[in-house]
């Protein structure tokens, strides 16, 4: 039994305290991917502390990873990425990335206007803005997670934040085009609905004066029915604590910037992305094929009220 | 009159039968979704149907030897069966030399076969232990992110209740433990069945609830779920859930084994009853590929509860 523990013990020294060489292998903090049609990719990769970008034009986007590290000549991890940039239409190489084990679902994504130059967004300290944003309530917090399951979901339409001329905004997408992007009131109702912000402040004007109102935290609950012409009443019952401010003018706010949200992605496009077909089948609605469904998201009628 | 010690106590037992099926868990590709795990509820239901008899026996039996061996044989098909399972793990993990983590797993297994009996079950304990502070961790980071509303999603395909026979086909072991200690054995599967209906189910929810609306992804859900929670950033962890994953294979492999050849390391081995489990084996193994897990674990746990009430003088 000695001898066994003892061949045991080194095999164990020799088998497990090799590490990975790190020479052949770096770990990647941006990665941007630039699609042109459906077929023609170009992926972009810069590393922790290195200022250069390394490149590839692969003919697919199944073949990034021997193209990226052809071009760079080591192995890299993008476990840990900080900024996913995405800019043109398609958004096929994000589920492919996912489905690779390239990136982790929570992984933050941004699209770019084509106008942008990739390279000089991505030098940008980018990814500590966009954070600041999601904590500050501007954006909701959207990861490739939460884009593939949104585009993977009835109505095929997700959110993604969308960068231009040095502007967050949040765009709406189902996979092969941009169809919108969202106003800033929209922004935020996106935002007050995830609740997942530090602060979340904004300005209402009262009697010529301008107030400024902080929020503590923001629950909200779906209630949906349908009348007697199937018609979906979609009632957003909104509890917010606040920290400061009036609360008639807290609860004017919330209410514009939900309308604001509602209007742009379901009125307009017969979008969800905020779970309510989930909230439907709750409340006992047998939820329809998905044409059937976005035609009745677009003639719901959405009711906030303010608790 | 002489006392005996007992092999195993309940807990000992419990733990090393519920460490089975949470080895299965973490490299398996359980789906997280609410249908699922209302499977999940309703396959341990039956189960604890199926069990009722070990339940109300009182007194020590002796399984039929045909019967034995084939639960021999199972044995030896669980211990390869979850080996395979585990390098599937190391792989999807992208884990350092999964060949040769294999192969040192292995010499811990057969060092673990070879040891007495209650070493397995008491170091079972100190594992279960260690999973339970694990997953206590889970909720406690990924509370805030969890949304309620991702219970009533859809599935992507019809969630099938064959997977999770397969998947806690140590059902099929229990009887044989009943035989010699039917009290021990009755409170170890009663906590094998809560921690099948409550334990795993609510993790499967939890899951669900972190996941949203993402239910295609390819690889095991259980890194997904460390993926959202908010204490991992990274996908591929291979810290203490890795470690936890493979120790729990590890001690599977190693009471599958025990149960397999385990009673004759201290007798002399008779060629015979191990080429007659082997047999076993392999049929099953043929079975299990040919036709489905599920329905060969139906019929291992019928012919033995069909065969286990004969009296002693009849099997002897």
């Amino acid at each position: 039994m000695k001898r066994f523990l003892a061949v045991s013990a080194i095999l164990c020294t020799i088998f497990l305290s090799g590490c990975t060489d790190i020479r052949h292998r770096k770990y990647a903090d941006v990665l941007a991917i630039r699609t042109a049609d459906s077929d023609t990719v170009s992926a972009m990769l810069r590393c922790d502390n290195d200022k250069d970008w390394i490149s590839a034009s692969p003919d697919t986007a199944l073949l990034f990873q021997p193209a990226l590290e052809t071009a760079g000549g080591i192995q890299f991890s993008t476990g840990h990425l900080s900024l996913l940039i995405l800019q043109g239409d398609s958004l096929s190489p994000v589920q492919q990335l996912l489905r690779d084990g390239w990136v982790a679902p929570n992984c933050p994504l941004l699209l770019c206007d084509p106008s942008e130059d990739i390279r000089s967004v991505g030098d940008e300290k980018l990814s500590d803005q966009q954070k600041a944003a999601v904590e500050n309530g501007l954006l909701p917090e959207i990861g490739v997670g939460e884009l593939v399951g949104n585009l993977e979901s009835r109505t095929g339409m997700a959110l993604l934040h969308y960068h231009s001329n040095n502007h967050f905004s949040l765009a709406l997408h189902n996979g092969t085009t941009l169809l919108a992007v969202l106003s800033n009131d929209a922004c935020r109702g996106a935002a007050l609905l995830t609740d997942r912000w530090g602060d979340f402040g904004f300005s209402e004007i009262s009697g010529g004066l301008t107030e400024t109102i902080l929020l503590d935290s923001c629950r909200i609950r779906f209630r949906i029915q349908q009348d007697s012409e199937n018609r979906l009443i979609i009632r957003t019952i909104v509890r917010l604590s606040l920290r400061t401010g009036d609360p008639a003018l807290a609860a004017q706010g919330a209410t514009r910037m939900l309308q604001a949200f509602f209007r742009e992605t379901a009125t307009d496009f017969g979008a969800d992305v905020c779970y309510l077909e989930e909230a439907a089948r709750r409340c006992g609605i047998t939820v329809p094929s998905a044409q059937q469904w976005r035609e009745m998201l677009r003639n719901a009628a959405f009711e906030i009220l303010i608790e | 009159m002489t006392r005996t010690t007992p092999e195993f106590s309940a807990s000992e037992l419990s733990a090393v039968l519920i460490l089975c099926r949470l080895a299965r868990f973490f490299c398996c590709e359980t789906p997280y979704s609410t249908q699922y795990a209302a499977h999940m509820l309703l396959t341990g239901i039956l189960q604890a149907i199926l069990l009722i008899p070990v339940f109300l026996r009182k007194t020590p039996y002796a399984v039929p030897k045909l019967t034995m061996r084939i639960l021999e044989g199972f044995s030896l098909v669980l211990a390869a069966d979850t080996a395979a399972d585990c390098y599937r793990l190391l792989t999807a993990a992208d884990a350092p030399s999964p060949v040769l983590t294999m192969l040192l797993l292995f010499a811990a297994v057969f060092y673990a076969v070879s040891l007495p009996r209650p070493a397995i079950f008491r170091a079972s304990v100190f594992l279960l232990a260690a999973a339970i502070l694990a997953f206590a961790l889970l909720p406690l980071g990924g509370l805030s992110s969890a949304r309620i509303l991702s219970l009533w999603t859809s599935p992507p395909a019809p969630q099938g209740l064959l997977s999770e026979w397969t998947e806690s086909a140590e059902l099929a072991l229990i009887p044989m433990f009943a035989a010699a200690q039917p009290a021990a054995s009755k409170k170890a599967a009663a906590s094998w069945i809560g921690a099948r209906c409550i334990a795993l189910p609510a993790i499967v929810l939890f899951g669900t609830m972190q996941c949203g609306r993402l239910r295609t992804f390819h690889g095991n859900p259980f890194l997904l779920l460390l993926a959202r929670v908010p204490l991992s950033d990274a996908l591929r962890t291979d810290g203490l859930w890795l470690m936890l994953a493979v120790a729990c294979a590890l001690l599977a492999c190693g009471f599958f084994l025990q149960s397999f050849c385990g009673c004759r390391l201290r007798a002399p081995i008779r060629r015979r009853t191990i080429g007659v489990s082997l047999l076993f084996a392999l049929t099953i193994l043929f079975i299990i590929y040919n036709v489905n897990g599920g329905i060969l674990a139906c019929a291992a746990i019928a012919l033995t509860i069909l065969q286990w009430y004969r009296p002693k003088e009849a099997s002897a």
